[in-house]
């Protein structure tokens, strides 16, 4: 009697990892400003218009919200790079029909808390796959001092506002 | 038997449908940006021409006394101490036996933007390098640090007429 109440078991967890209902993907995980000198700004496009791409699919028939925030800052040693200097853009948004919070082609620095990007259309929540297209903006402060600075940055598809 | 039987699955099914709802909800990507500053150490003159004019022997002339003559801007993002120098490259050209020295040619800082050190008051010229301004905390994080010169002749009484000539050197290193 034991084995087909584990057999039972283990099919309902089978069944619930593969009804994962929302589901997202980077395709290019590194942003690499180079070299940039005290007081340059930088913006960076690796892909021609855009640098990366989230893809962002939900069959949960629910909003959905893409966020952004900052693990960790420019960090170089003891010292970092504030993050009102780092921003980033939304260029385009293709099979979407939700809405980007500052807009398209705006500059919207990152923080520390997690800030809304995209808010889905109920068109985006019955399996769309929606891509959002980044680029990305550095300015190096001109009271910097030299290093290699490393950052750390979050995406989340959330259902909760 | 059978009754503890479903209703442990049916409590499993509300766990594990719970923590999949959960799960499902969220996802999240991680991405990594760098960034290389290199190292900036520089030094620029506004006005690197400095003319007394005419003097006459044993006459005391100070450029622009109410003011400064010209200004140096040193930047350093090292995090490293830096110190401004100044000096003369060879010695006074004029004419033969004419008792103008290079001690003659005087220099003083008027004014500075940093929070380092400055050696206060008027110094004569050297050939060898001489210690103008030893950097402080904030100079050397990138910031623009201006430095403010004034300068003056004091002409000896037996200088001979002509021409007379010299060329400074401003130097900005990190030693010391």
């Amino acid at each position: 009697m034991k084995i087909p109440i584990l057999i039972s078991i283990l099919i309902l967890m089978t069944c619930g990892m593969a009804m994962a209902a929302i589901d997202m993907s980077l395709d290019r995980d590194m942003v690499d400003f180079r070299t940039m000198e005290i007081g340059q700004t930088s913006e960076i496009s690796d892909q021609g218009v855009y640098h990366n791409q989230l893809t962002c699919s939900s069959t949960n028939n629910k909003t959905w919200y893409l966020k952004v925030n900052m693990v960790r800052p420019f960090t170089s040693g003891a010292y970092t790079i504030p993050n009102e200097y780092f921003e980033w853009k939304v260029v385009d948004v293709i099979d979407g029909r939700g809405i980007v919070t500052n807009g398209t082609n705006v500059p919207t620095p990152f923080r520390d808390n997690p800030s809304l990007v995209y808010t889905s259309d109920p068109l985006d929540n019955t399996g769309t796959e929606v891509k959002i297209r980044f680029r990305y903006i550095l300015t190096i402060p001109k009271n910097q001092i030299a290093g290699s600075y490393f950052a750390s940055v979050r995406w989340t598809m959330t259902e909760l506002l | 038997m059978k009754r503890f039987i479903y209703i442990s699955i049916v409590i499993l099914i509300i766990v594990f449908g719970r923590y999949q709802y959960i799960y499902s909800e969220q996802a999240q990507r991680d991405m990594f940006a760098s960034v290389v500053v290199p190292p900036t150490f520089k030094l620029s003159l506004d006005n690197a021409n400095i003319s007394f004019g005419h003097t006459e022997p044993g006459k005391h002339v100070e450029l622009y006394p109410n003011t400064h003559y010209n200004e140096l801007k040193c930047i350093s993002n090292k995090g490293n101490p830096w110190y401004l120098k100044i000096s003369i490259i060879g010695n006074v050209i004029g004419p033969p036996d004419n008792n103008v020295g290079i001690d003659s040619f005087k220099w003083m800082v008027s004014r500075t933007t940093g929070d380092g050190v400055t050696e206060k008051g008027w110094h004569e010229f050297t050939e060898l390098p001489v210690r103008v301004y030893t950097s402080g905390p904030m100079d050397s994080e990138g910031g623009e640090v201006t430095i403010q010169f004034k300068y003056r002749l004091d002409m000896p009484g037996n200088a001979r007429a002509g021409n007379y000539n010299l060329n400074v050197l401003y130097t900005m290193t990190d030693t010391p």
